[in-house]
């Protein structure tokens, strides 16, 4: 029965030397705690297997240690297997290796003991075994590694062949050691062409060779890289192309030398959409950077999604507030946030109605001059239906709206004057010509006349009309100075005294009819105003009141003034007789109308008096009732 | 021919009767001083056609009721008229605007700038007697 080991004959020759040397029956060999081979002729089946277990047992119990060893060299142990075969002796002999290890065992059996004399020649065989052993685990290891090499080998050149990325490795000069397949793809260059160049001078435009030297330079050997040790660099391929490379680079250290491994990664066609859209981005940012108005946008939930430098001047609160609201930005600027709320109502509403706002807001900078917007809110829909986002634009309109309010004012000026030009036609053609017409039929019939008493009468006839005329035509004089004199000086009137002046003009008139008239000007006894112009209107209405009183009761006239934040109030009432203001309200401060058969009623007083208000800013209105009386009311604003 | 001038001025009043009364194509001229008074006699008198004008010499501008409110209230009641009465608007204003204005008022005949000559009274009289 044989335990061989098939692989190795070498053993079984020398386990062969043994059992003839020693001439016991059976030899084992256990290497490394295990059975390695058995020869045998007359150990019984059953005892080897004794045997087996016994070593087993034997092995474990002794250890490999120095102590153990020595006492099987310096003792040839002998077991005898059992009581059932007291004549099987066992010699163990251990195998040492040159250091001393105890490489396995060698077991002779059989019925006698071994002779001494055969003992060494064991011992030289052990030691054979020990250095076959050891041979024999050297060509394994060696084999094992070759085997292991060749495939590590075959990994990296399937790595460096097939690797979706240009993989170059070049010295710490940079000089190319190896060049993928890729590479060329990516380059264009082949292997055999850049052997021996430098890499970054092959590939990179001269512009760049600075940027990567600095940057080769501080990659260190020693520490890890991390993940972003990529770098972009603008490359360029052998037909002159440019491209764009991701740059990653790994050092290495092999017996000493310094090596690099480059991983170059073509990113041309990323960089350029990139870049593309980089540009539309630029472009439409330049458009709505440009345009002269602000602009928002807000996602549905009135975040910020963009604003512009019209809409926020400073780029860090630009910045800031993309993705905020209002709210959070006028906490955030310590702002009043009734702004927030009013914008929110509206964005709100825009998101309800699904539909645009359109107002004008004014606000006032510090120095209180106003900036008018035009704004519009309005929704903007997906492809659905729904709401995507809402756009808010203001459009400064200021120049426009302030020019609005010129144009206003002048409008309403214009119309002021067309009337008044109107009125100025009306005397031209009435109050002046009326008295010309009269004055040539006179004329006319003067020369007509046959008798010299007709002739007389005739020119008597025209005397009133000649001072008609003059009179008519200072008054209108006098009402074109007050149009034209319109930087006239304000100076402070003692309005008591001014109203004392026009009673001594009248008071013949005063003294006849037995007027009474009461004043109180304690409110305000002083008015800044033209004083020839506050005397003719003083005048004009004390004399109208007089003029159109009623012939039921003396008159009684009361002059006031009352001082209000803005103006002074001047109140004229009289309890005359009236007029009927349904009837007579548009034409009542209009030149040459005349509302009472009265002799002295020329239509001018009012017309002039109106004038010499408006002139200063100011206003006149009347309430009255046919013969209850008549209240002028007139004011005079404290500053133009 | 009855004719009323209705006009404030009473010194043109007087010389333009003077001229009218001239053409003897007038049998009789009532002077008014405002449009109210005119107006007030028409209305009482629009049943009497022997009362009543042939023409008016209307003046526009006047007291109390000027001639533009004379003829919005003639307007009201020109159909309760027992005669055919002719309005001329006879003024000294030589604005384009109250000629216009005149001309958009259908019952005014014409607008007469004053004055008018003896000839031109003439003229205009005697179309109507025709």
């Amino acid at each position: 029965m044989r335990y061989f080991s098939d692989t190795n004959a070498r053993f079984e020759r020398l386990l062969q030397a043994t059992l003839d040397i020693s001439g016991c029956e059976g030899v084992f060999l256990a290497l490394g705690g295990w059975f390695y081979a058995a020869i045998t002729d007359v150990v019984r089946e059953e005892s080897v297997r004794d045997f087996q277990k016994f070593y087993l047992l034997n092995h474990l119990n002794f250890p490999t240690e120095q102590n153990t060893f020595k006492s099987f060299q310096s003792k040839d142990l002998q077991f005898y297997n059992s009581a059932e075969t007291p004549e099987l002796v066992l010699n163990v002999f251990p195998i040492c290796t040159d250091d001393g290890t105890c490489a396995g065992h060698l077991v002779l059996g059989g019925q006698c003991e071994k002779s001494t004399s055969s003992t060494a020649a064991i011992f030289n065989i052990g030691a054979l075994i020990a250095e076959t052993e050891k041979m024999q685990a050297r060509i394994t290891n060696f084999e094992k590694a070759e085997e292991e090499a060749k495939g590590t080998e075959v990994l990296m050149n399937t790595i460096f062949n097939n690797a979706v990325d240009a993989v170059v490795i070049v010295d710490e000069n940079n000089y190319i050691l190896q060049w993928n397949p890729q590479a060329e793809v990516v380059f264009g260059w082949n292997e055999p062409e850049v052997m021996g160049h430098r890499l970054h001078e092959l590939i990179l435009p001269q512009s760049e060779w600075g940027a990567f030297c600095q940057w080769v330079e501080h990659t260190d050997y020693f520490t890890v890289q991390p993940e972003s040790h990529t770098h972009e660099f603008a490359g360029v391929r052998k037909n002159g192309d440019e491209l764009y490379i991701a740059f990653g680079i790994s050092p290495a250290q092999i017996n000493g030398k310094k090596y690099f491994f480059c991983f170059l990664h073509d990113i041309t066609e990323r960089k350029q959409a990139t870049q593309l859209l980089d540009n539309q981005k630029k472009f439409y940012e330049n458009i709505l950077n440009a345009l002269p108005s602000d602009i928002a946008v807000f996602d549905t939930e009135h975040r910020y999604l963009f604003v512009n430098p019209l809409g926020i001047k400073d780029a860090e609160l630009r910045k800031y507030i993309i993705g905020k609201d209002d709210f959070e930005y006028c906490e955030y600027r310590n702002r009043d946030k009734s702004v927030a709320e009013l914008r929110r109502a509206m964005f709100l509403q825009v998101k309800e109605t699904r539909e645009e706002i359109r107002w004008e807001d004014t606000v006032y900078d510090p120095q209180g001059n106003p900036k008018t917007s035009l704004r519009r809110i309005f929704p903007v829909f997906d492809d659905n239906g729904d709401l995507s986002m809402v756009i808010g634009f203001g459009l400064d309109i200021t120049d426009r709206k302030l020019m609005e309010e010129k144009q206003a004012l002048m409008l309403k000026q214009l119309s002021v004057q067309n009337g008044q030009l109107t009125d100025f036609c009306n005397i031209v053609s009435h109050n002046l010509r009326a008295p010309l017409v009269n004055m040539s039929m006179l004329v006319d019939y003067i020369q007509e006349s046959e008798t010299e008493d007709e002739k007389n009468d005739l020119i008597m006839r025209l005397n009133p009309v000649i001072e008609n005329l003059h009179l008519t035509f200072n008054e209108l004089v006098e009402s074109l100075q007050v149009k034209q004199n319109a930087d006239i000086e304000r100076e402070p009137i003692q309005v008591e005294q001014f109203l004392l002046r026009v009673l001594k003009e009248h008071d013949l008139e005063i003294e006849k009819c037995g007027a009474k008239v009461e004043y109180d000007f304690s409110s305000a006894p002083t008015i800044q105003y033209p004083s020839s112009y506050f005397y003719s209107i003083l005048q004009n209405l004390v004399s109208n009141a007089l003029k159109y009183r009623s012939p039921a009761r003396p008159p009684r006239i009361k002059v006031t003034t009352e001082d209000l934040p803005n103006e002074v109030m001047l109140t004229v009432g009289d309890n005359g007789l009236g007029i009927d203001l349904e009837k007579h309200k548009e034409n009542f401060f209009k030149i040459g109308k005349v509302f009472h058969r009265h002799p002295n009623a020329k239509g001018f007083g009012l017309f002039m008096t109106k004038t010499q208000i408006e002139a200063m800013d100011g206003t006149i209105r009347v309430e009255s009732t046919p013969d209850v009386g008549t209240t002028f009311f007139i004011t005079i604003p404290k500053k133009r | 021919m009855k004719v009323f001038l209705v006009d404030d001025d009473k010194l043109f009043v007087f010389l333009t009767k003077k001229t009218i009364l001239s053409t003897r194509l007038a049998t009789g001229i009532t002077e008014f001083n405002d449009g109210e008074n005119a107006i007030e006699f028409i209305k009482e008198h629009a049943g009497k056609p022997d009362e009543l004008p042939d023409v008016i010499f209307l003046d526009l501008s006047m007291p109390i009721m000027d001639g533009w409110t004379f003829l919005k209230e003639f307007e009201a009641v020109k159909d309760l008229m027992s005669k055919k009465i002719i309005i001329y608007v006879f003024t000294s204003s030589i604005s384009p605007h109250d000629l216009e204005r005149a001309k958009g008022i259908p019952h005014v005949a014409d607008f007469l700038i004053k004055p008018l000559e003896r000839d031109q009274f003439v003229q205009l009289l005697s179309d109507k007697v025709a």
